[in-house]
């Protein structure tokens, strides 16, 4: 039993594993990441600082001293005030007062509000409501305090939105139809976007966080992408950040290009530059776990997606460690123990500049 | 760190030593509570811990962007408020 460590599964499952197996996932879960993007694994001296990590008998472990990292957040505020589906404790706050808890009590780096549905389209409706919330925290909150949407493609078919269903579509064969319908989509996504931020920027908006892109694949990541850069160049003073949704761009349309190069496909390396390239300022990488593989499997994966993505793009890299991302197990209350774990080797092995 | 990374996309390395040039530290003492405490309080960049009378917020952040030189838009629509 010496030789046998605890560690955790990807839906969270406390499991003890030996030494021998904890090295062979960091080894699969790196050269899975590395063939699947046509990138380098991580090194043997990281591997093994890696299998230090995992099996360090803390339960909590941190990032040595000098290589702290900034954190930006996609609607933690509403973790205080929000319910179950929210991963919220339900307590009743204002907004305000959440901002305001989560910069004092607990020395956030950035704070950040969004619509309750934390979707773009929903906030249409209510700009004007947004705007002046949005307004009046600003003026309270130091820490910078960004206003944050996934862009969700999703919502504009129908049932939800006006254009004709391409889930539907595609499996009655109608791939040229579905195609049409998903550029028409993303053109009223792309003018949303655009709509929602500058209509922010008029109260002193400090930054969007564009979050979750590409979620309903290729062309919501173009609507993104267009928007990103009409706002760049109304607003070149505005701080953009974009995260993704997954490590790689699924190519619901198949098609879409962004400045000649087609986006579906693209693992984060390649989203990284062409996020750079539409003139966004931070980029979040997004490698979602798989729930029968070990944290340390996922984490090695994830790892070697951003150190990689890093190496390709000058703008700051940010690794999205929410529940079932990067490592962190699918679960709703992540454990510390993989939080920490995953945290310190993103930071120290995968080179992220936030989290 | 975090301004910097967002108005001047530097890496954290970067940010790190562009705030500490600033702020004339050292930068591991960016995360030293013993020495930041003060510091924020002498600058006017808004402290951990309530000091009554001192800045917070918008205030603060009119302080940040000076001493950072960077641009901070809920502090130039406050500036503007006052023309």
């Amino acid at each position: 039993m010496s030789d046998t460590f605890l560690t955790r599964m990807g839906d969270g499952e406390l499991v003890r594993m030996e030494a021998a197996e904890i090295r062979e996932d960091i080894r699969t879960g790196t050269a899975d990441a590395a063939e699947r993007a046509g990138v380098p694994e991580l090194t043997q001296d990281e591997q093994d600082y890696m299998f230090e990590i995992i099996t360090d008998p803390c339960r909590i472990v941190s990032v040595k001293r000098g290589k702290e990292v900034t954190a930006t957040d996609d609607g933690c505020t509403m973790a205080f005030y929000s319910g179950q589906d929210s991963g919220g404790g339900g307590t009743p706050l204002s907004r305000m007062q959440a901002v305001l808890l989560y910069e004092r009590a607990c020395g956030a780096c950035t704070t950040n509000i969004g619509h309750a549905d934390y979707s773009i389209k929903p906030i249409k409706p209510i700009i004007r409501f947004e705007a002046n919330d949005y307004y009046n925290i600003s003026m309270v909150s130091t820490a910078p305090f960004f206003y944050g949407a996934q862009p969700n493609l999703g919502l504009y078919f129908q049932p939800d939105g006006p254009c004709v269903n391409a889930a539907e579509l595609m499996p009655l064969g109608k791939i040229e139809e579905a195609r049409r319908s998903q550029e028409e989509a993303a053109d009223y996504l792309t003018d949303d976007i655009v709509y929602v931020v500058k209509k922010l920027a008029e109260v002193g908006l400090e930054g969007f966080n564009l979050d979750t892109t590409a979620s309903a694949g290729d062309a919501d990541f173009l609507a993104v992408l267009r928007a990103v850069e009409q706002l760049k160049q109304d607003l070149p003073d505005l701080p953009i950040i974009v995260g993704t949704s997954g490590e790689f761009i699924l190519g619901m349309h198949g098609q879409v290009t962004y400045k000649g190069k087609r986006l579906a496909g693209m693992f984060p390396q390649a989203q990284a530059r062409i996020v750079e390239e539409a003139g966004a300022d931070i980029f979040g990488v997004a490698v979602n776990t798989s729930t029968n593989r070990s944290v340390q499997w996922n984490l090695a994966r994830a790892t070697t997606f951003l150190k990689a993505t890093g190496q390709a793009c000058g703008i700051p890299v940010h690794a999205n460690v929410g529940m079932g991302v990067c490592g962190i197990p699918m679960m709703e209350a992540p454990p510390i123990d993989s939080v920490t774990r995953v945290s310190k080797t993103l930071v120290e092995i995968g080179m992220a500049d936030g989290l | 760190m975090a301004w910097m990374q967002m108005t001047r996309r530097m890496k954290i390395d970067e940010a790190k030593a562009y705030v500490a040039e600033k702020l004339g530290i050292e930068k591991i003492d960016l995360t030293n509570e013993e020495v930041m405490r003060q510091i924020r309080e002498d600058l006017g960049l808004g402290t951990v811990v309530s000091v009554a009378g001192s800045p917070k917020g918008i205030r603060a952040k009119k302080k940040i962007a000076e001493l950072l030189g960077i641009t901070i838009r809920s502090v130039e629509l406050f500036k503007s408020q006052f023309d």
